[in-house]
């Protein structure tokens, strides 16, 4: 009887089952939704739902009975015994207590196993059918267990097992049919209510609970798994030489080298293209704003129309609800922007949210590479054995081993590395991991690293390569011994000692990497996108208001703004602070550089050559900045950029905390701005401190 | 770190950290907490067949078809037997160490 259940709450199916036997690829290819998909045990965090439509396979297409489920992808899960905060997740949907549909009992659990592991991940089969839910078993990976001669009798695994069993390979989209016909079944609208009388999968009397399972696993696998023996590819040689010291290690290191050096290489052409077409935005809007003066009874409406728009993409972007607080803040601020004066708008527009998009957008080239060679190492089961490599190093810091993949994707950016903690299972390694990312050189670093290199070492490019080196070094340096002395002291505890699974070898699949890097661009550009956006807009005020008086005149346009930011909020904020950075070696005009860069640490470079003189322009052209920062003189007349000022300045780039994306995100991870406010405080501390000493010791030796 | 002191009348079982490559009975694991529950749910656990395929820290180790890699200090909490002592007559197996004994 279909549509009769329209009006209830629909049936809730959970997928479940141990990380990496494919459920986050079996509900991709059941909902036709993409979600994280990988091959490191433990990777789902967020709960991922679908509603699909169920039906039993009829004869008659006419009266096909349907029904719609909504389907839960849950991060895998070893044992309702859980030992991650993820894996607790998953035991407590399964247990009914979470607020909204997951409050209840689940109407069905599909139990997701992998036919080429059948008796390990059969345990937690044991285990749920124990809780006498509505089960079925589902045997992924079966295109896998053929090619490598493992036979499996489903209709044995199922008498057994007292549910229904059904192959399915989410990859070769083979089975899906009847496991919605199963699915159906079992949460059809007119079920009987027959209790469920089940042999409890493991007697309960005495000894380990987990060898009974284990013992009734193996013995339900034995009876309905052949292996035909010598078929199937034996790559235990090569997990040998993968996990040894030696080779190991330098494999590790040829394959991170290489991912940075397609990072590096295949970015630049993308990179330049967004460059270029911001750069044609701009103009464009610039053409299409008017020029002459406008009534306001024309503009106003217009002005704060097209902010409005502005807002609601933002909005939409990033998932803001339209409460009664957000609409007045769009209202009120495209009202104050609709009665800004033209040329204000047109600042604003171009400077502040055109160019400030872009400054964000232009790293997504560097972060979907990343993400794309990470997750087809991920899938080919390589990252486990660099986990296990790196366990013997990182250890001696505090750091598991899993906190290996999350730094390397800090290289590229800190909130990728940040959210890939989530990996690490104990929360105080997850902690600590998180705290330090933030040190690693991200590549919105390297402009100011290009920068002074061009300042201090622009005649020689092997010295130049040299403080690149330099520079990355001393961010992982910095953060392998704060990792050590957070250990010791804010958070302390060894690293948990690793237990991890090795999973088979796998042929990547570059679909699931394609997918993988769309989602995780879009998550990316939702939320640094949006956040950027808005502190683009503040700063842009800032450094724009309050308004050179009009008596004064000028002779050029770029000593209009260089008077202009001096006078703004920004410019007498950085005289203000100047006592206080004057140690280290910069002068107010470096101040203002430092000021406007907390927010997203960039932006120095633009903002130096605005208030050395030069105009927004200049900052695309490295050598003519880097020409005038080199004729800089202090009222004493020595130079300002010495090379103590460009190395101290380098050292506080390097360790400072200069973005609020990255700090938004560490709120989230952590549950609590507590943590955030900290990393601040460190990372600020640490590299104010670093900066004044390289600084003081450079200038005390002659070069200053 | 915790160190399991075995008393003398566990002579006859070894911790996984000190035994060459082979296969071996698990008789007991003397972790506590989080750790228990990490190694049991990956298959370390009392009476189950465990391989040792590389020594080392961590050392891998083949349990049933999956391959686990297992860092040395918590394979000292882990009491094993040559797989050739026959689990069938546990009265001559030496009796295991008592919760407190930790
Ligand atoms: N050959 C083959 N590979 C598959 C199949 N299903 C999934 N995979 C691969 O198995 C790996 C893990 O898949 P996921 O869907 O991320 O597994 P998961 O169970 O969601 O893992 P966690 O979220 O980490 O618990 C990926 O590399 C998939 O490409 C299949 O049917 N056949
Ligand atoms: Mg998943």
């Amino acid at each position: 009887m279909p549509g009769s259940d329209a009006t209830a709450t629909k049936p809730v199916v959970l997928l479940v089952g141990n990380p990496n036997v494919g459920k986050t690829s079996l509900f991709n290819a059941l909902a036709g939704m993409r979600a994280k998909t990988a091959n490191y045990p433990g990777i789902t965090v967020d709960l991922r739902k679908a509603m699909i439509d169920v039906a039993a396979v009829d004869r008659d297409a006419r009266c096909q009975a349907t029904s719609q489920i909504e389907l839960v992808d849950l991060p895998g899960l070893y044992s309702m015994e859980t030992a991650s905060p993820e894996e607790e997740v998953a035991a407590r949907s399964i247990r009914g207590e979470f607020q909204g549909e997951l409050s209840r009992l689940p109407d069905a659990v599909v139990v997701v196993v992998d036919a080429t592991n059948i008796a390990r991940t059969l345990v937690l089969a044991g285990e749920i059918l124990d809780r006498n839910l509505p089960t079925i078993v589902a045997v992924n990976l079966i295109d896998a267990a053929e090619s490598s001669g493992t036979e499996i009798r489903f209709d044995e695994l199922s008498e057994k097992l007292g549910c229904p069993v059904i192959p399915v390979s989410a990859r070769k989209a083979r089975g899906l049919g009847e496991l919605r016909e199963a699915i159906y079944e079992l949460t059809k609208p007119a079920k009987p209510l027959l209790p469920i009388a089940r042999e409890p999968c493991v007697a309960g009397c005495g000894g380990c609970p987990f060898a009974a399972r284990f013992e009734w696993a193996d013995g339900v696998a034995g009876a309905s798994v052949r292996q035909t023996p010598g078929k199937g590819v034996k790559l235990e040689w090569l997990d040998r030489l993968l996990t040894s010291q030696g080779i190991g290690l330098v494999t590790l290191l040829g394959v991170m080298l290489s991912v940075f050096f397609l990072i590096f290489s295949l970015a630049d052409l993308p990179m330049s293209a967004i460059e270029d077409g911001f750069g044609w935005a701009g103009r464009v809007i610039d053409n299409l704003l008017p020029t002459g003066p406008l009534s306001t009874v024309l503009w106003l409406p217009l002005a704060t129309g097209i902010s409005l728009s502005v807002f609601a993409v933002a909005y939409w972007l990033n998932e803001t609800k339209w409460t009664r607080w957000s609409t007045s803040v769009a209202v009120l601020t495209s009202l104050v922007i609709g009665s800004l004066p033209l040329e204000d708008f047109r600042s604003l527009a171009i400077d502040g949210v055109v160019g400030g998009v872009a400054g964000v957008v232009v790293f997504l080239p560097q972060i979907c590479i990343l993400f794309f060679f990470i997750t087809l190492l991920e899938d080919s089961g390589y990252m486990a054995r660099g986990a296990f490599v790196m366990e013997r190093l990182m250890r001696r810091v505090g750091l598991p081993g899993k906190a290996f993949v999350p730094m390397l994707s800090a290289h590229a950016c800190a909130i990728p590395g940040i959210m890939a903690a989530r990996t690490i299972e104990t929360w105080r390694d997850r902690l600590v991991t998180i705290l330090v990312l933030p040190l690693l050189t991200c590549s919105a670093r390297l402009p100011v690293y290009v920068m002074v290199a061009a300042l201090l070492f622009g005649d020689s490019p092997w010295k130049a390569s040299l403080m690149f080196a330099g520079a990355y070094l001393l961010g992982l340096l910095a953060a392998f011994s704060t990792a050590f002395l957070l250990k010791k002291t804010v958070v302390p505890g060894e690293a948990a000692p690793l237990v991890l699974e090795l999973p088979n070898y796998r042929m990547p699949s570059f679909r699931n990497a394609w997918f993988t890097t769309v989602e995780r661009a879009t998550v990316f550009l939702r939320g640094a996108g949006t956040t950027i956006l808005l502190i683009s807009v503040v700063l842009w005020a800032l450094a724009t208001y309050p308004k050179l008086p009009d008596d004064r005149t000028f002779s050029s346009d770029r000593e209009q703004a260089q008077a202009a930011l001096e006078y703004s909020f920004a410019g007498r904020c950085g005289q203000m602070v100047e006592p206080i950075f004057a140690p280290l070696g910069f002068d107010w005009k470096i101040d203002v550089g430092i000021i406007t860069s907390f927010a997203a640490r960039e932006v120095l470079v633009s903002t130096l050559s605005i208030v050395y003189g030069l105009g927004e322009d200049a900052a695309e052209e490295p050598a003519g900045l880097v020409e005038t920062l080199r004729r800089q003189r202090r009222p004493d007349g020595t130079l300002v950029f010495s090379t103590a000022t460009g190395l101290s300045l380098l050292v506080f780039f390097v360790l400072a905390m200069q973005c609020l994306p990255t700090q938004v995100v560490t709120k989230r991870e952590t549950g609590s701005w507590r943590w955030a406010v900290f990393q601040f405080i460190y990372m600020t501390v640490l590299a104010y401190v670093a900066a004044l000493i390289v600084y003081q010791s450079l200038s005390a030796a002659g070069y200053a | 770190m915790a160190i399991v002191q075995v008393p003398p009348d566990q002579i006859y079982s070894t911790t996984l950290a000190d035994i060459q490559p082979g296969r071996y009975v698990c008789k007991d694991v003397h972790a506590a907490g989080q750790d228990a529950v990490r190694l049991k749910r990956l298959g370390v656990c009392q009476g189950r067949t465990i391989e040792l395929l590389g020594r080392g820290d961590p050392m891998i180790l083949k349990i049933g078809t999956s391959r686990v890699g297992l860092s040395r200090q918590l394979a000292k909490l882990v009491l094993v037997d040559p797989a050739s002592v026959s689990p069938l007559n546990p009265e001559s197996a030496p009796v295991s160490v008592p919760a407190s004994a930790l």
